[in-house]
């Protein structure tokens, strides 16, 4: 009975026709898998693409907003130095003298728009101390072209909202990696180039540890002499990069 | 994905096993193809290994048997007229062997697989067990009903391997 079944089950053949057909439908499956992983595989690598494009546009953008376009100087006898971003924000602070350090332990100006950190400053309890009615308050402004005008005149109209004896003074950006470098800020450095104008022996060390009012000072006494000296020649070129001055005496 | 060698050559050394599996499941030779199509693809698919021809063997019949159960499962399928497998192929069988297919065809699925894989595959009860994914004492318990029910409508010829 055993061969019987056999036997039986020996005359139910897989025909060539339907090997034939399951093969050529193997072949259009495989056919279509192929695509499909080549769809795949492209829908993926196109994936990998944008998030690529994503994290470089993100970091690129990122750097973007923390690239410095504008620096703004603050000095008195505290010497401050905002750095803003294309859209007007602080993006970096530093202080270059003690007195500086220690106005801004108590402020944080990260972030904010320049007109509202320059109020900030000026109107802290420490910088109270060393506005008087002797000393200066300088903003030196280093901007591009687009930008200068519309900084200059919120400084300006900072500058006569404190209702200290203020001036704010603009120049170009070429000058100030040259301060950087010095370690100075920006505001000193321009006056340190103005000063040395008449006195070449002046050090930047000098400079550092006077305040901007005995710079003033010493500049005017200059200019006071040179005057008497040369009464025809009543108008001097400093030969550094400033390009306009505004004066707002209170 | 397995090569198109490996699959054609799978398709010659197994045909007729899963066909036999698909002719006393199935009940016509349209649905027969299909499942006979869709196993192949699987196998086409299957990337794992196999250990030996063995392996490979068992692993196809138990995807075909499953494949089997699966389309007759499906609720549409299940209330289809049952076309007589046989007479499909009827002319291309001789008589003799005509009332044995008949009598297996006849028996509930659960038996059919136990009789094939231990009467035509020649499978102990254990490797049916494995197969099958039943224990080792019900497949002895099926061979005995099953072989019981074969002898009842084979007349009273046993059927003993």
């Amino acid at each position: 009975m055993t061969d019987k079944i056999h036997n039986a089950f020996d005359n139910i053949k897989a025909d060539d026709q339907l090997k034939e057909s399951t093969k050529q439908f193997l072949l259009s499956k495989r056919k279509s898998k192929t695509i499909l992983a080549n769809y795949i595989l492209f829908q993926k690598k196109f994936a990998i693409a944008c998030l690529i494009l994503v994290f470089v546009t993100g970091i690129k953008g990122y750097l973007w907003i923390q690239s410095p376009v504008s620096y703004i100087s603050i000095d008195v006898n505290p010497s401050i130095e905002l750095a803003l971003n294309c859209f007007d924000k602080v993006i970096s602070v530093t202080a270059y003298n003690s007195e500086g350090e220690e106005i801004l332990k108590s402020l944080s100006l990260k972030g904010k728009l320049y007109t509202t950190a320059i109020d900030e400053i000026v109107e802290s309890q420490i910088m109270d101390t060393y506005i008087t009615d002797e000393s200066e308050l300088i903003f030196t402004i280093a901007a591009d072209k687009a930008k200068e005008s519309s900084i200059s005149t919120k400084v300006k109209r900072c500058c006569e909202h404190s209702g200290h004896n203020s001036q704010s003074i603009s120049t170009d950006t070429s000058i100030v990696i040259q301060a950087h470098n010095h370690g100075l800020s920006l505001g000193k450095y321009y006056v340190y180039l103005q000063l040395v104008q008449y006195d070449n022996t002046v050090t930047i060390d000098d400079c550092r540890n006077m305040s901007m009012s005995e710079l003033h000072d010493l500049i005017a006494g200059y200019e006071h002499s040179s005057e008497h000296m040369h009464s025809d020649e009543n108008s001097t070129d400093n030969g550094c990069t400033s390009e306009h001055e505004h004066n707002h005496t209170h | 994905m397995r090569s198109e060698p490996d699959v054609n050559h799978a398709i010659e050394k197994y045909a007729d096993m899963v066909r036999h599996v698909c002719f006393y499941h199935l009940k016509n030779h349209s649905d027969a193809e299909d499942v006979f199509q869709n196993v192949f693809l699987k196998y086409m698919l299957h990337d794992k290994p196999f250990n030996d021809d063995e392996h490979e063997k068992a692993w196809l019949l138990r995807v075909t048997i499953n494949s089997c159960k699966d389309y007759l499962n499906d609720f549409f399928r299940r209330n289809k007229v049952p076309l007589e497998t046989l007479n499909e192929i009827e002319a291309e069988i001789p008589d003799e062997h005509k009332e044995v297919l008949e009598a297996v065809l006849s028996l509930p699925a659960k038996y059919k697989d136990v009789i094939y894989l231990y009467y035509y595959e020649g499978y102990k009860a254990d490797e049916i067990g494995k197969i099958l994914g039943k224990k080792e004492n019900t497949v002895y318990s099926l061979l005995s009903r099953g072989r019981k029910m074969l002898k009842e409508k084979l007349g009273g010829e046993d059927i003993d391997r």
